[in-house]
């Protein structure tokens, strides 16, 4: 066992190493900075008023600030530029092999559990920081433009912040999986790019076998696909369109308010960022470097 | 004296090609080892069990006696193959990450830039480097911990002239401290000039492992020529002690028992009713040796 202050210690020593490579990295640093505007930008975006043909959409006036969907809104568009995120680990993971400072780091004598916790970190902390904004600029949009009062809303599905969150923690992991795995930048994303082709084609199969199931049921019917890990990473935090006021009208759906944080996709979610870590750990340390 | 390295019958096979083949050797403190081989004899291959990089398939090895795998590497300072850093960091950031690894104080790196002759270089990213400076800043960095066992794996690979001296009055330098020192190296020239040891390696076989100078001392020989060189020939099958060991052009070698002397020879040779045109006493290179060694087994 290694007494606590150790551990703490090292993870210092792994924090200050990732700082190190990163923070001087400056492609990274410039697409963390980009990154932040733009999820700013994105959700500044409802805001405003479009012109779709010869109509006029207001998205203020469509309820997207108003709780609780509010959650809904902003964590759904925020996690699609995810990718800026994803860009700076695959890079950065990539770099290690392809200018061997992997292979050095470990000659120095970091372990193979020390590099990839080192890259987790890096993963959690990014993925916490945008959970961080994502919460607080919805805070403040949601002050300003919320149009409903009724108490109990505001916090109704703040989980899908949580979700958020364990959805971009699933989603990384997976990159890192892909960077060690395959050890080049642009082949990672074509990977990356086959695979979420891959599940979308296997999901349609699905649907189209069951297709009885999905039509009689209406409401949720079990797919295996829905558990791939692209697929639970998505469905973790639903596509809100449907809540949008003039949509909800058309659809005529009820009255239900508040919708559940689907947590059966968040815990899928968890647990494949756990496997895809073991994965890593495995590949890193079966080969040769 | 104190064994900081014991290597145990240790293999690596990848697929079908066995990289290293059953190696054993033993690295004392305080002296320089040259591991000595031709391109993929398996160098690099050994230093990265050694170093914890390759899995081996077999075999063992013990650092310090009983050091843990981790523990030892904070003693050792190493670099394999070519300078690895990260090209957009300078000198001293690429160090910094060295020094938090190995938990060294990152006062130690203006030192070691010193020594390796970098330190007004320091604030120039590495992707400005040219070779040689690469190279240096890899043995700084090596340098880092002040270890026991200093690892360079062709530290004057791809240098010119004037940077190969530069490495090699480095390594000159570190050594005189008392660093034990592996060198791997496919240049004899390399090795003669800075090791105290030798291992020789091919198809990742210990051929030869002991003192350089073991490997220098070796039987002289002779060449020699006279006007008749078929009688010649007969004449030095009778005497015992001497043996025809080769023929070039009108030359013969000659191997002979330690005792004899040109002069000895010529006298035996001229109470036989020869006498010589041509005697010549020679000594193996380090060079023709090596190449024998490699050849022959």
């Amino acid at each position: 066992m290694i007494p606590h202050h150790e551990k703490s210690h090292n993870m210092k020593k792994l924090l200050e190493l990732e700082w190190l490579k990163i923070y001087n990295y400056k492609i990274a640093r410039i697409f963390i900075i980009l990154y932040c505007f733009f999820l700013f930008g994105l959700i500044l975006l409802g805001t405003q008023e479009f012109q779709l043909g010869s109509l006029k959409v207001n998205l203020i006036d469509q309820g997207i600030f108003n709780y609780p969907q509010l959650w809904n809104f902003t964590t759904y568009f925020t996690a699609l530029i995810k990718i800026f995120l994803a860009f700076i680990i695959i890079t950065t993971v990539v770099n290690e092999f392809q200018n061997r400072t992997f292979k050095q780091n470990i000659i120095d004598g970091l372990t193979r559990k020390e590099f990839l916790m080192s890259k987790v970190l890096t993963i959690v902390i990014l993925s916490l920081v945008s959970t961080i904004l994502v919460f607080v600029f919805s805070l403040i949009f949601g002050m300003k433009y919320n149009t409903v009062n009724s108490p109990g809303y505001q916090f109704a599905e703040v989980g899908l912040i949580a979700a958020y969150f364990f959805k971009l923690v699933a989603f990384f992991m997976f990159c890192l999986f892909f960077s060690i795995l395959i050890r080049k930048s642009a082949f990672t994303f074509v990977l990356l790019f086959l695979w979420w082709f891959v599940e979308g084609i296997s999901g349609g199969i699905e649907k189209w076998m069951r297709i009885s199931d999905v039509v009689d049921k209406k409401t949720s019917v079990f797919l295996l696909t829905d558990y791939l890990p692209l697929s639970a990473m998505s469905n973790s935090v639903p596509a809100p369109i449907g809540r949008l006021s003039t949509v909800e009208a058309l659809l005529n759906q009820g009255n239900e308010v508040i919708h559940p944080v689907p947590w059966n996709f968040v815990f899928a979610c968890l647990i494949y960022a756990i496997l895809f870590g073991v994965l890593s750990y495995h590949l890193l340390k079966r080969r040769d470097w | 004296m104190e064994n900081v390295l014991v290597i145990n019958n240790l293999t690596k096979k990848f697929g079908r090609l066995t990289a290293v083949d059953n190696l054993s050797f033993q690295v004392q403190r305080g002296n320089v080892y040259g591991l000595l081989g031709p391109n993929g004899s398996g160098k690099s291959t050994t230093l990265g069990m050694l170093l914890t990089s390759i899995n081996p398939t077999s075999g063992s090895w013990q650092w310090f006696g009983n050091a843990t795998p981790t523990d030892a590497l904070m003693r050792i300072g190493a670099t394999i193959e070519r300078p690895n850093f990260y090209p957009y960091l300078n000198a001293t950031q690429n160090l910094l990450i060295t020094a938090k690894i190995k938990g060294v104080d990152v006062k130690n790196i203006d030192e070691k830039l010193n020594l390796v002759g970098l330190l007004e270089r320091k604030k120039d990213k590495f992707a400005t480097y040219s070779l040689g400076m690469k190279q240096r800043l890899a043995i700084a960095s090596a340098m880092l911990n002040d270890p026991e066992v200093l690892i360079l794996d062709e530290p004057t690979n791809g240098l010119d002239p004037m940077g190969i001296i530069q490495i090699r009055e480095i390594i000159l330098n570190i050594a005189s401290t008392g660093t034990t020192i592996i060198l791997a190296s496919h240049l004899l020239d390399e090795v003669e000039k800075v090791c105290t040891h030798v291992i020789v390696l091919r198809n990742g076989k210990a051929l030869f492992s002991g003192e350089v100078s073991g490997m220098t001392n070796s039987k002289p020989y002779f060449e020699i020529a006279a006007p008749d060189m078929d009688r010649l020939k007969m004449v030095i099958d009778k005497i015992p002690g001497l043996k025809v060991s080769g023929r070039n052009g009108d030359i013969l070698r000659i191997d002979a028992e330690d005792d004899l002397t040109p002069d000895k020879i010529n006298q035996l040779l001229f109470d036989n009713g020869i006498a010589l045109s041509h005697l010549i006493k020679k000594k193996n290179s380090l060079e023709t040796q090596f190449l024998e060694l490699v050849k022959s087994k």
